[in-house]
């Protein structure tokens, strides 16, 4: 395996913000970036609130912060880099799963779970104190 | 691709910085810093003066002793089992079932928008309220917008997220209901406008709680009155009758007034 090809790129998102998240584990020495989509901002029109704590966190992280079209971005900064991987935090956040689909078509993605809070949960659940009653046992011990 | 180098000197150079590169986005009105410093360094500290057993006596109330850390739980900040360990260091887990729950709750939501993420903007269920989806409006009010809509604890709820970017959940709760249910707004207008200053803006947990209140994820409308939010906030916000009028009624009243409709179908019935 060559050394360009273990190169890679951390995608730092919103929903992973800390450092010993397991996407950064093992990949202390990958280029890192976190990008503010321009799309999304026109959407959402974050105030300058979040985007101060966002940032705020990013900067303590040691993360560098990029705005554009996050997919292009990313494309980008493998390139320069010479990565074929993309590294990221699995996430709830459809916008994230489409980006990294879009990624897949010339990049390796590799998406890294956080641990988990509970195991995992067959079924669906219409309320939340039917769910509780399933799960609170090992929480309240 | 534009990469920011702000200038970290200080929080103030820091803001002038984001402000500069965000400049585009940013109204020249939205000036409000959040007090919560963004990190892990501010997250650990809050962690570390949680009072779990306080929080499951007193958390309703507005000056309660809620943990506030919502936004670095929101981030990955702060994982949810680390708050859980602090919580059951500081008091057995059954005495602080409530604070333990309350961890769940975002668990259970980020769980459902996985399930089905479609249901994040769409009514989930219809209206418990007497009302179809399109006799509510698509547009916030400018009075709601700025928190002056001349109700007094309403207005200062609304400060609250416009000036800091955290609301008390009791807060949101009161805010979401007073714009679905008095003002007769979608909720995704309330939602949407949540995400824009919530700190702690979490797309799951925010939109599901609006449909909560709204009755599109509930079995009944959410709504309240001044005597209680007097009970729960009136030792620090405005919950004087002539300041707050719109609010001031029995339930009884208020159901009668809000929901006409549903009343006129329990009457056929």
């Amino acid at each position: 395996m060559s050394e360009t090809h273990l190169k890679e790129i951390i995608w730092v998102h919103e929903d992973a913000l800390r450092p010993d998240h397991p996407v950064f584990l093992d990949s202390r020495d990958a280029t890192r970036a976190f990008i503010f989509d321009n799309a999304s901002l026109a959407q959402q029109r974050y105030s300058l609130k979040r985007l101060q704590f966002i940032t705020e966190t990013l900067i303590e992280m040691n993360v560098p912060i990029y705005r554009g079209d996050t997919c292009a971005c990313l494309k980008a900064l493998a390139a320069e880099a010479g990565a074929k991987r993309i590294r990221m935090a699995d996430s709830p956040d459809p916008a994230v799963a489409q980006c990294a689909t879009n990624l897949r078509k010339t990049l390796d993605v590799v998406e890294i779970k956080d641990d988990p809070f509970l195991p995992e949960l067959d079924g669906e659940f219409a309320r939340f104190f039917k769910f509780w009653d399933k799960v609170k046992k090992p929480l309240l011990t | 691709m534009q990469r920011f180098d702000p200038n970290t000197t200080t929080r103030e150079s820091l803001t002038a910085s984001i402000r500069t590169f965000f400049a585009d986005v940013l109204s020249d009105e939205d000036s409000a810093v959040s007090p919560f410093l963004g990190g892990e360094k501010a997250a650990h500290a809050r962690l570390q003066d949680i009072d779990p057993v306080d929080y499951c006596r007193s958390r309703n109330y507005y000056s309660g002793a809620v943990t506030r850390l919502s936004p670095y739980i929101r981030h990955g900040i702060l994982h949810p089992e680390a708050v859980r360990q602090q919580g059951v260091a500081k008091a057995p887990a059954k005495k602080i079932e409530k604070f333990i729950q309350e961890l769940t709750w975002r668990f259970f939501w980020q769980r459902t928008y996985r399930q089905h993420p479609e249901w994040l903007w769409q009514d989930i269920e219809p209206y418990k309220t007497g009302f179809l989806k399109d006799e509510y409006s698509a547009d916030l009010p400018i009075d709601i917008e700025q928190g002056t809509t001349g109700v007094a604890c309403i207005d200062h709820f609304i400060q609250d997220l416009l000036q800091t970017g955290y609301m008390h959940n009791h807060t949101r709760m009161y805010v979401a209901s007073y714009l679905v249910h008095f003002r007769r707004v979608k909720w995704q207008v309330g939602a949407q406008w949540f995400l824009r200053h919530l700190i702690d803006g979490d797309p799951a947990s925010n939109n599901f709680s609006w449909q909560w209140v709204a009755s599109t994820f509930a079995h009944k409308p959410y709504f309240f009155n001044l005597e209680n939010v007097a009970k729960y906030c009136g030792e620090h916000v405005d919950c004087s009758p002539e300041r707050n009028q719109e609010l001031d009624a029995t339930y009884a009243q208020l159901e009668a007034r809000l929901f006409p409709k549903k009343r006129a179908e329990k009457e056929v019935l």
